[in-house]
C-alpha cells in the first residue's frame, strides 16, 4: 500500500467518520470567565470580568453534516462585542464524490499565515475580543461554498459570500469613527475562486477574490466625515512545504481597492509573509514569521490629507512599505502546564510582546495568564489593535 | 473535535509530513511532524502516540517476561538511537504477546527516567487470522488522567487503498 516515498501512513480521526449511517449528534460547550486590566482607556473600561458561554452542535447523518456554535458574553469588551447572544457557525454540509457543498454561516479560512495574515478579506477577526486562543477571534460569514476534488491532490474550490461582517475593532478606535454605512448595516456580495495542489510535502493555492474590504474607510459628505465601505479585489498565492522538520509557509497578495469613493487608501498594494513552524525539542515548538506589506495610492486632493491619513491608518496602509517580524516559542512542562511568549518588531519602530501560563488543573479545567503590550505610533499595526499594556486571566470549564 | 483527524506521512529519510484537519475550517493545515510531542487535540496521546515508531532509529533489548492478568508477556525494552531525536521519550517498555502478536501494555518513560504515562490494551478480538485489542486506554501518570479508545466495526484486509490515506480522504473522514 505504501507508495514509492512514502515509508508508512497513519489516518485518525475523532469521532464517527463521515461515513457512519447513523444520526451522530455531540454538544460541546465551555464557561469561560475573564477579568482583565487594560493600562490604558483601550476598551470600555479598564477593569473588566465577565464571562463567556460556548455551545456547539455537530451532527452527521450520512453524506451530510451540519454545526451550529453559539456564544454569550456577559459583557461588552470582553467576548463579543454586545451581550447579545453571537451565532458563529450555521451550516449544513453535503459530502458526495468529489463534491462538499457546504451552506450557512461559516469560517472560510484563508492563506496560511498565522499572526499577520495577507489574506483576511474574508477571514476576520473581532479583536474586542479578549481571549488566549486567537482561534476565538475568528468571525464567520454566511457563504455558499463548493469544494470540487478533481482528483486527490487537486481542489477547486469556489463561494458565493454575503459580506456582512469585517473587523471588529476596539472601542479606542470605534469611538472615534463617524457613523455611516458598515458592512454589518450593508451586506455585500462577495465571492472567491481557488485552486489548490496538495502532494509531496507542499501545498500550493491560487486564489482570486472580489468584495468589501474587512477595514472601514471614510469620505466626506456634505462636510461630514461618514463611514464606507470600499469594494477590494484581491489574487493571491500561498503554500507550504515541508522542510528541515518544520513547514514553511507562505502567502503572496496582490490588493486592489476602489480608491475613488476615499482618499488615501491604497490603490493597489502587494502583501507578502514568509514564515516557518518547527518543533525545536522535547514539548517545544518556535515559530518565525516576516511579512512585507507595498501600497501605492493616488496624490491626495488638498485640504484632504487629514481624512487621507486617517484612512490610512484604518487600512492599516499608513507607510508606503511597512515590514514586521514575529517570533514565538511554546514550552510545554508535565503535560499539565506550558508557557508562551513571542514578539514582534517592525520597521515603522513598532514593537509588541506577550507571555502566557496555561495550566490544566484538572479534567476539563484550564486556567492561563497572559500579559501582553506593546509601542507604536499613534497610527501603526500595534497602536490600532493593542492596548500599551494589558493583563488578563481567563478560567475555563469545558462541558 | 468530533470528525477532527490527523494524516501523518512518513518518508524514508525526509521529514515526515503531517496534517490536522478541523471541520469547522474544511480544511486542513500542516502541522511540522517534529511536534511529535504535542498533545493531540487535548488528548492523553501525543503526535508521537498516533504515528508509529521507525524501526531503525530504535535500538530493543529483550528483558524477560511478565504477567499481564492471566498471560505472559515479552518485555522489550526501546530506546532511540539518537538522543537528540525530538520526542517526549527516553525509553519504552512493551509488553507483547508472543502467542497473540499483540503489544498489551507500553510503559512510557521521559528522558530523565521516571515513567510519565502507560498505554493499555483490553478486550482482545480475533478479526480473521489476527488478534487486535477493542479499546485502549493512555494514562498520563502524572496528572492521572486518561483517553480511552474504542474500536468498532474494525475490519482487516478490506481492501483499503493508497487512496484513504491522502489529505482529501482526510477531510471527507472516510
Amino acid at each position: 500500500m505504501p507508495t514509492s516515498s512514502a515509508a508508512a501512513i497513519a489516518a485518525v480521526w475523532i469521532g464517527s467518520p463521515a461515513s457512519a449511517q447513523a444520526l451522530s449528534v455531540r454538544t460541546v460547550g465551555s464557561l469561560t470567565s475573564v477579568a482583565a486590566h487594560d493600562g490604558e482607556d483601550f476598551t470600555r473600561r479598564r477593569d473588566k470580568v465577565g464571562a463567556v458561554v460556548q455551545l456547539s452542535v455537530d451532527a452527521t447523518l450520512g453524506d451530510v453534516s451540519a454545526r451550529i456554535a453559539l456564544d454569550q458574553s456577559s459583557t461588552r469588551d470582553i467576548g463579543t462585542r454586545t451581550s447579545a447572544v453571537s451565532l458563529k457557525d450555521a451550516w449544513v454540509r453535503y459530502s458526495h464524490g468529489s463534491i462538499d457543498l457546504t451552506a450557512g454561516r461559516q469560517f472560510l479560512p484563508e492563506g496560511r499565515s498565522d499572526r499577520i495574515r495577507p489574506l483576511d478579506q474574508f477571514a476576520p477577526r473581532d479583536l474586542t475580543r479578549i481571549a488566549t486562543v486567537d482561534a476565538r477571534q475568528r468571525l464567520t460569514l454566511p457563504a455558499v461554498r463548493v469544494d470540487y476534488a478533481v482528483d486527490e491532490r487537486l481542489t477547486a474550490s469556489a463561494a458565493y459570500i454575503r459580506q456582512d461582517q469585517g473587523y471588529v475593532l476596539p472601542y479606542a478606535v470605534t469611538r472615534l469613527l463617524p457613523p455611516g454605512r458598515t458592512l454589518r448595516d450593508s451586506p455585500v456580495d462577495a465571492g472567491f475562486v481557488e485552486v489548490a495542489f496538495r502532494g509531496d510535502g507542499a501545498e500550493i493555492g491560487v486564489n482570486l477574490g472580489h468584495g468589501a474590504s474587512p477595514l472601514p474607510a471614510l469620505t466626506i459628505v456634505g462636510a461630514q466625515p461618514r463611514q464606507i465601505v470600499v469594494a477590494q479585489t484581491r489574487v493571491a498565492i500561498s503554500g507550504s512545504y515541508t522542510i528541515g522538520g518544520g513547514v514553511l509557509r507562505f502567502d503572496l497578495a496582490a490588493i486592489m481597492t476602489d480608491d475613488a469613493a476615499a482618499p488615501g487608501i491604497e490603490r493597489r498594494g502587494a502583501f507578502g509573509s514568509l514564515g516557518y513552524d518547527i518543533g525545536v525539542w522535547a514539548n517545544a515548538n518556535a515559530s518565525v514569521q516576516l511579512v512585507a506589506r507595498r501600497s501605492s495610492r493616488r496624490s491626495v486632493e488638498i485640504g484632504l490629507e487629514t481624512l487621507a491619513h486617517v484612512n490610512a491608518a484604518l487600512q492599516q496602509t499608513s507607510r508606503d512599505r511597512q515590514v514586521w517580524a514575529t517570533v514565538s516559542l511554546r514550552q510545554s512542562f508535565q503535560s499539565a502546564h506550558d508557557i508562551e511568549g513571542g514578539g514582534l518588531i517592525s520597521a515603522a519602530g513598532e514593537y509588541a510582546g506577550y507571555l502566557a501560563w496555561n495550566w490544566r488543573p484538572a479534567d476539563r479545567w484550564r486556567f492561563s495568564v497572559q500579559a501582553q503590550g506593546g509601542h507604536g505610533p499613534r497610527d501603526s499595526l500595534i497602536a490600532t489593535v493593542l492596548p500599551n499594556f494589558r493583563v488578563f486571566n481567563e478560567l475555563q470549564f469545558s462541558f | 473535535m468530533n470528525g477532527s483527524g490527523v494524516l501523518t506521512i512518513e518518508r524514508s529519510g525526509q521529514a515526515d509530513d503531517q496534517w490536522l484537519y478541523l471541520p469547522a475550517y474544511h480544511t486542513s493545515r500542516k502541522v511540522p511532524a517534529n511536534s511529535r510531542t504535542d498533545r493531540y487535540m487535548g488528548t492523553d496521546f501525543a503526535f508521537e502516540d498516533v504515528s508509529a515508531d521507525k524501526i531503525a532509529a530504535n535500538r530493543y533489548a529483550t528483558m524477560g517476561s511478565a504477567r499481564l492478568g492471566d498471560r505472559t508477556y515479552s518485555k522489550i525494552e526501546q530506546t532511540p538511537r539518537d538522543r537528540r531525536e525530538v520526542s517526549s521519550y527516553g525509553r519504552k517498555i512493551l509488553f507483547i504477546d508472543p502467542e497473540r502478536l499483540l503489544i498489551g501494555r507500553i510503559d512510557l518513560y521521559d528522558r530523565s527516567g521516571t515513567l510519565i504515562k502507560q498505554l493499555e490494551g483490553s478486550g482482545a478480538v480475533r478479526i480473521g487470522t489476527v488478534w487486535r485489542w477493542s479499546q485502549m486506554t493512555m494514562t498520563d501518570l502524572r496528572i492521572r488522567h486518561r483517553t480511552v479508545i474504542d474500536y468498532s466495526d474494525r475490519q482487516i484486509g478490506s481492501g483499503a487503498g493508497a487512496d484513504l490515506f491522502t489529505v482529501r480522504s482526510l477531510e471527507r473522514g472516510r
